[in-house]
């Protein structure tokens, strides 16, 4: 087995300690054995002078005899075989087990892709199926101002026209005609309002909606539909922060011009929002950043406000989810950017963000769309 | 004798036919709605009166809006035909346009306002293509502003004019 001889050469003589590959083993054997005169599975990498580096099994004791001084007896067995199997099957195991990770990531990736795939037809159903009720209410609620304008004139044209003025007087405030039309106007001005954030809900959830239309789609200059959207949000930043585009010259890429400068604008609202969380004395800054980077044009939106927690970072492209209060943000913002940029345009949107020190919001766009 | 040409307006749904009417209400226009697209096709075919203006919902049950209005189109050829759509997706609206099935469309909630001024306008349009041009130029000059309003007592104080010539002839109908 060791490949130096036969058993009747080999029988007395003394174990050259070469004969253990890792010399560890040669020690902690002799120190059991001193220990104890018995060994039992003790696992060796030996060297055999025929088949090289083995792994074996050694089982023995010492023994003590008269007239004989005390040596070691035991079994050697080659257990390399039996170890290479194990080897094998523990790395197909590992193997499996990275396929398996792998195969969960996938999944993942997937059954987020699957929500907001199907928050997109949800998205359309819903708003399709609120455009119908909303068309009437919109449209009688418009009617409903007009008539109380007519009734208010109405009042006018009987004081006008009619001589008796106490007894009408007397009527009107029976009935407080006073307050009522006057509280009628006030009324319909404030549900205006809530109508107006419904109608501003379900545009924007016609967002969702997939129009795979390629003629939208025009080479355009990315620093002029980034300039536009930074003269757009003028109004949302110049009270808290200085903006500062850095750009190089880049050549046109097809894009959908209209919503990619709705998204740049979108996260500069939301830079400007998040230096105002923050209620810093001087001024925050806000910096905007576009460059060539490999079969890509990126933009980059950062700030240097509140920042994000990591335990909202995961919830930030979630349809209607909002840190902002009621009435300001719909929490369809972001969601509808995810939409735009990885589902229409096949690019990447991704997010650095620390507590206290701000956020960067990175899109990165192909210069090329398939076809 | 005279017909007088009428707007339509098809939906499924009563509330919205309730406010389009409620909307038109002010405009010396006849109005006739149905609620749904088996009224319509019943009815079109035996219409002795003209339809100047058909506006119909995109997706009702059994029948869309354009094989409501494709009807429409061939019963009078001379009609302007809409869709008031709450639908996102504009594709078949679009390609419904360039074939000429209809003129165009609004979605749905849609602005009173716009609305009103869009159908009068077709209205107008259809007008148009039946009366003598000299007579829509007296039209025009006489009362442009105001026209739409006044259309209809306008057009009756002409037709009641010995001098009128064309009443008879000024939509034409095909019957299948």
């Amino acid at each position: 087995m060791l490949g130096v001889g036969n058993k009747e050469s080999l029988l007395g003589k003394s174990w050259p300690e070469s004969t253990f590959m890792n010399p560890t083993d040669w020690d902690l054997l002799l120190k059991m054995l001193k220990e104890k005169d018995r060994i039992r599975d003790f696992e060796i990498i030996y060297n055999s002078k025929t088949e090289g580096s083995r792994i074996g099994l050694l089982n023995g004791s010492i023994q003590e005899r008269e007239g004989v001084d005390p040596y070691f007896s035991g079994v050697l067995k080659d257990i390399s075989e039996r170890v290479n199997q194990m080897n094998e099957v523990w790395q197909a195991n590992m193997e499996l087990l990275k396929a398996n990770e792998q195969i969960k990531k996938a999944q993942e990736k997937l059954l987020e892709k699957e929500k907001m795939a199907s928050v997109g037809v949800l998205a359309a159903g819903v708003a399709h199926e609120i455009n119908n009720p909303l068309g009437f209410l919109k449209s009688n609620f418009s009617t409903l101002k007009d008539y109380v304008a007519t009734f208010k004139n109405m009042e006018k044209a009987f004081f006008e026209r009619i001589p008796e003025k106490a007894a009408m007087e007397v009527i009107l405030k029976e009935f407080d005609w006073e307050y009522l039309i006057n509280d009628a106007e006030t009324l319909l001005e404030e549900s205006q309002s809530g109508f107006d954030r419904i109608l501003e809900i379900v545009k924007s959830l016609k967002s969702f909606v997939h129009e795979d239309k390629k003629e939208d789609f025009l080479p355009a200059d990315i620093n002029t539909v980034v300039k536009e959207a930074i003269t757009l949000s003028k109004n949302e930043w110049k009270y808290h922060a200085d903006l500062d585009f850095l750009h190089q010259e880049i050549s046109p890429i097809p894009m959908h011009q209209g919503e990619i400068s709705q998204v740049v604008l979108n996260f500069i609202v939301n830079a400007a929002h998040a230096i105002k969380e923050k209620g810093l004395q001087e001024n925050g800054r806000i910096l905007v950043k576009t460059y060539d980077e490999g079969p890509t044009v990126a933009v980059s939106i950062k700030d240097n406000g509140v920042g994000i927690s990591q335990e909202i970072k995961k919830k930030i492209f979630e349809p209607f989810f909002t840190t902002k209060p009621v009435g300001i943000g719909s929490g369809l913002g972001l969601s509808i950017s995810y939409e735009i940029i990885k589902k229409k345009h096949h690019g990447k949107l991704s997010v650095k963000s620390k507590v206290g020190i701000g956020s960067e919001f990175i899109i990165h766009l192909p210069k090329e769309q398939e076809a | 004798m005279v017909k007088w040409p009428m707007i339509w307006f098809v939906d499924d749904e009563a509330p919205i036919l309730s406010s389009l009417k409620r909307l038109m209400h002010s405009l010396p226009f006849e109005i006739m709605i149905f609620e749904g697209p088996e009224a319509v096709i019943d009815r079109v075919f035996k219409e002795e009166y003209p339809v100047g203006v058909c506006v119909s919902d995109y997706r009702m049950p059994n029948k869309n809006g354009l094989e409501v209005l494709q009807a429409v189109l061939e019963c009078f050829p001379k009609s302007r035909r809409f869709l008031l759509t709450g639908q996102g997706d504009l594709s078949r609206a679009i390609e419904a346009m360039t074939r000429g099935v209809i003129h165009g469309y609004w979605y749905k909630p849609w602005e009173n306002s716009q609305l009103k001024k869009d159908i009068s306008q077709a209205l107008w349009e259809y007008w148009k293509s039946y009366w003598p041009s000299y007579l829509m130029k007296w039209i025009m000059e006489k009362n442009m502003p105001g026209v739409m309003l006044n259309l209809r007592q306008e057009v009756r104080r002409l037709i009641e004019n010995p001098g009128f010539v064309g009443g008879e002839t000024w939509f034409s109908k095909k019957r299948p």
